[in-house]
């Protein structure tokens, strides 16, 4: 168990940076999410904790120890890969020993805690097979499992799920929560998916091109996303953006006009991107206008995707059966809803309740 | 009978056929080799009516063939270690790292395999002369490395291409070095295409005539299949012996194949997929 510090780390293939200036510190026992587009950075990053890749610049430091510029072997980590990279010429327990036969525990001690792991993941039965006999799922837990025999000061788990099906995937995001738990080491979990991210992170942080955009708590990032990109990124269906301006006390994007509310003062005139969450508009009163163009029925609720003042926007309400193409719904954003971007930088205009 | 019955009926039927054109002769030659000397151009029964070992007594007492089989194996065996260790490194190098122009590399290796050996040989020829080491075994495995490195290298990089790296990256976190993980987890994983490659190589050197012919002169340093071939050139021509030395070239590669031929198909189809 131990804390991880990266200060100021950078990543250059030759002339191309691919990450700039990475700070961050995680604390003994949490989950953290990088999340990102793909090309970002997260897996450069992530194995630049590992050892896996030179770090160009800046350090990195697990517990009290600069490991910057150790062998993965001596950094106390374990790794979960995407494609499980399972030893395909050993058997399942084979696959867990070898780290610790490398480390040279004595039989006993590995036994012991394969045995151990084996039966947390639910794996005994599977010890004598080969990797080839096992099905994704299974291999994944292996992963998991070789992962966890080492005891390791922090997990690195690079996508690990993105090769499941989207069931297998919903009970493997439960099954490593519940790990983390148990188990209370550190992990850094890379995912482009934030339904992932925002489920199981105590912390994410958001990158792009290699840039951290935000680094928070899940709701923290949902409720206050730090620029355009975060707004758009995180929340599914995704956030309405538009381009405008301030006029008096609204925003204005053509010929609609949101009402700003308690929202700080503004020089009329100046150029914003506004933005509202789908599910956070309600319908049946304000002044806005919503034409329905497409029905989905997601169960309990129901998403309609259409458009206001010409304006192409999704919104997201409780489970209507009567909504048919054509229909208009009159609605509002309700206060501190409405979420404020510097056109030009893209950055959050802060609020007066911050 | 059900279709599929029937075609693989047929299918059998025409493998049959091939493994006795191509075996046939090879057939011929043993039984030859062991037919005493009244009936074997006259005899054409399937089995020989006398057994005889004259012409194999007669080969390793009279002749030089011993002394040929061993250069053979000498040469045959270098040709193999080097080229293994040689492949190993320059194909693990070429699919591991980024290489400054390594499909060059690669190609450059497959057009000198394309070279007729006759092209290569001559030059090789004069060149060993010049530094002395005319006529000698180690210009001929120099020789024969021209013919199996660049083989080796090009099917080791699509085996190794086609390994995944996170494996290896895996055995590191695990606690490898960089090294101990290609020892450990690549090389374990590689066998077949080892194998493969060890088998290649073997065949190229024991059975290779036109650098031999060209390279050595004097006949101490004749391998098998040159020293066998100058009987046939003197002037009694005995073919019983030429049998029997020849049934002896083919030995190694048929013991070979029978303990080995798992691993061959395996690696042949590895390679072929994937390099
Ligand atoms: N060896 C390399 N040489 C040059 N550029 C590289 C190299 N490896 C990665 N990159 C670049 O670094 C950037 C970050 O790659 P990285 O693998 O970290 O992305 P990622 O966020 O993990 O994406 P994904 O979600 O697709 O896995 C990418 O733009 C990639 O093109
Ligand atoms: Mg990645």
């Amino acid at each position: 168990m131990a804390e991880i510090e990266l200060r100021s780390v950078v990543k250059k293939y030759g002339a191309l940076t691919v990450v700039h200036d990475f700070n961050l510190k995680i604390e003994d026992g949490e989950f953290v999410v990088f999340l990102g587009p793909s090309g970002c950075g997260k897996s450069t990053t992530l194995r630049m904790i590992a050892g896996l890749e030179d770090i160009s610049g800046g350090t990195v430091r697990i517990g009290n120890r600069d490991v910057t510029h150790l062998e993965p072997k001596d950094r106390n980590i374990a790794m979960v890969f995407q494609n499980y990279a399972l030893y395909p010429h050993k058997t399942i327990y084979e696959n867990m020993a070898f780290g610790l036969r490398l480390a040279k525990l004595p039989k006993q001690e590995i036994e012991k805690r394969v045995a151990e792991a084996a039966k947390m993941l639910d794996l005994q039965e599977l010890l004598g097979r080969k990797p080839k006999q096992l099905s994704g799922g299974q291999m994944q837990r292996v992963a998991l499992g070789r992962a966890l025999v080492r005891n390791p000061d922090v997990f690195l788990l690079d996508e690990p799920l993105s090769n499941l099906d989207a069931k297998l995937r919903v009970r493997m995001r439960e099954e490593i929560a519940a790990l983390h738990q148990r188990i209370g080491t550190s992990m850094i979990y890379v995912t482009h998916d934030q339904v992932e991210a925002m489920t199981m992170a105590d912390r994410i942080v958001i990158m792009k091109g290699g840039v951290v955009q935000q680094v928070g708590a899940p709701l923290r990032v949902y409720d206050k996303p730090a620029n355009v990109f975060v707004a758009s990124f995180i929340g599914s269906p995704e956030m309405n953006l538009f381009e405008g301006r301030v006029g008096g006390s609204d925003a204005v994007v053509q010929e609609m006009r949101i009402p700003l509310g308690r929202n700080p003062r503004l020089t009329d005139g100046v150029e914003i991107t506004v933005g509202f969450r789908p599910e956070h508009v309600q319908v049946g009163e304000g002044d806005l206008k919503f034409t329905v163009n497409l029905v989905e029925q997601l169960g309990v609720q129901t998403l309609c995707s259409g458009t206001c003042n010409g304006l192409f926007m999704r919104i997201m309400i409780e489970r209507r059966d009567d909504l048919k193409k054509g229909d208009v719904l009159s609605f509002a954003i309700p206060e501190g809803k409405l979420h404020l971007f510097d056109k030009s930088t893209g950055s959050r205009i802060d609020q007066a309740d911050k | 009978m059900p279709k599929s019955t029937v075609k693989k009926f047929l299918l059998s039927l025409v493998g049959l056929a091939i493994v006795v054109y191509s075996a046939f002769p090879i057939y011929w030659m043993v039984v030859s080799s062991v037919r005493p000397p009244e009936s074997l151009l006259s005899e054409v029964s399937l089995i020989p009516s006398v057994f005889t070992l004259e012409y194999y007594r007669n080969l390793l007492e009279l002749t030089d063939y011993p002394k040929h089989f061993a250069n053979s194996v000498i040469v045959a065996g270098s040709t193999v270690v080097i080229t293994m260790i040689l492949a190993v490194m320059i194909a693990y190098a070429v699919a591991r790292y980024r290489v400054r122009g390594k499909k060059a590399i690669v190609v450059a290796m497959l057009y000198a395999y394309m070279f007729p050996p006759l092209l290569v040989a001559i030059p090789l020829y004069a060149l060993f002369i010049k530094i002395g080491l005319g006529d000698s075994l180690i210009s001929l495995v120099a020789a024969h490395l021209t013919l199996t490195l660049p083989l080796g290298v090009w099917f080791l990089w699509g085996f190794f291409r086609n390994l995944p790296f996170q494996i290896e990256e895996a055995a590191m976190v695990d606690g490898c070095t960089r090294l101990g993980a290609f020892i450990r987890v690549v090389l374990p994983l590689s066998v077949p295409g080892l194998i493969t490659v060890a088998v290649f190589s073997f065949l190229l050197s024991w059975t290779d005539y036109t650098f031999a012919v060209i390279m050595i002169s004097s006949d101490v340093n004749k391998t098998i299949p040159v020293g066998l071939a100058s009987m046939i050139g003197s002037f009694d021509l005995r073919w019983g012996e030429v049998m029997a030395g020849s049934t002896l070239i083919a030995a190694p590669l048929l013991i070979v194949f029978t303990f080995l031929s798992k691993y061959f198909i395996q690696g042949l189809g590895a390679g072929a997929v994937k390099g």
